[in-house]
């Protein structure tokens, strides 16, 4: 299981369209795979899910993935975050 | 942040007859412009349908959340409009849209933004509370509903 934690970099944070690009890379993967801090662990898959994090920029969130290409997952969604949702900003 | 903080009851629409997204986002721009007169029905219309084209708001389970940021906006507005029948809204899960949460949002309202979604989220990621909307008598009751 990958357990690690993840900076929301871009300027809107986990808005709609961006927890909608996150949902479209998790629902890619057969694994399971949750997002949240740790009071509240979301399934990463739900748009409605994430919505409720109301991660703003800076928001240090974790990632738990478990299962089948687990890696492969978890670095699809990094290279989202990373790349702060291919907004540029 | 509250739902009763962005809707007010005149807000509402309990039935409208739409045949398709695009028709239903002018139908409803065409609405809010006739009650608030700061916003344009082209100009919401067109903010609409330019943030529809960056991906659907139609978030799954017969929800869509049409939103857009206007200039002429100055507090975060709420407007929730269910449909006589399901339209298609390419939504996440392509199944068809009759529920409609329509967010107005300032330029710069960035957190603010981002708490609304979620309490929205909460509220609409509900089986139950979706059902109720459904099954409501009226746009009163809708009201009661969406603010409990």
């Amino acid at each position: 299981m990958i357990h690690e934690q993840i900076t929301i970099i871009n300027k809107l944070g986990l808005h709609a369209r961006a927890a909608a690009k996150l949902v479209a890379v998790t629902g890619k993967h057969s694994c399971q795979i949750e997002i949240g801090n740790d009071g509240k662990m979301v399934n990463a898959k739900s748009i409605m899910s994430v919505m409720l994090l109301a991660a703003a920029q800076g928001t240090v969130l974790t990632l738990k993935v478990e299962g089948e290409g687990a890696q492969q997952a978890f670095d699809d969604v990094a290279q989202l975050v990373n790349n702060f949702f291919d907004e540029g900003e | 942040m509250n739902i009763s903080d962005i809707l007010t009851p005149q807000r509402i629409l309990a039935d409208l007859n739409c045949v398709s997204k695009k028709r239903s986002l002018e139908s409803i721009s065409k609405w809010l412009a006739q009650q608030m007169p700061e916003f344009d029905d082209k100009q919401l219309f067109n903010a609409l349908i330019c943030r529809e084209k960056l991906g659907s708001t139609g978030f799954g389970d017969g929800i869509a959340i049409p939103h857009c940021r206007l200039t002429s906006c100055t507090q975060v507005t709420g407007a929730l409009v269910r449909l006589t029948n399901g339209v298609d809204f390419d939504a996440i899960d392509r199944q068809p849209v009759d529920l409609l949460f329509v967010l107005l949002v300032p330029q710069e309202a960035t957190d603010e933004h981002l708490q609304i979604l979620a309490t929205l989220a909460a509220s609409f990621g509900q089986a139950e509370f979706r059902e109720q909307l459904r099954q409501a008598a009226d746009a009163e009751a809708m009201y009661q509903i969406a603010i409990a």
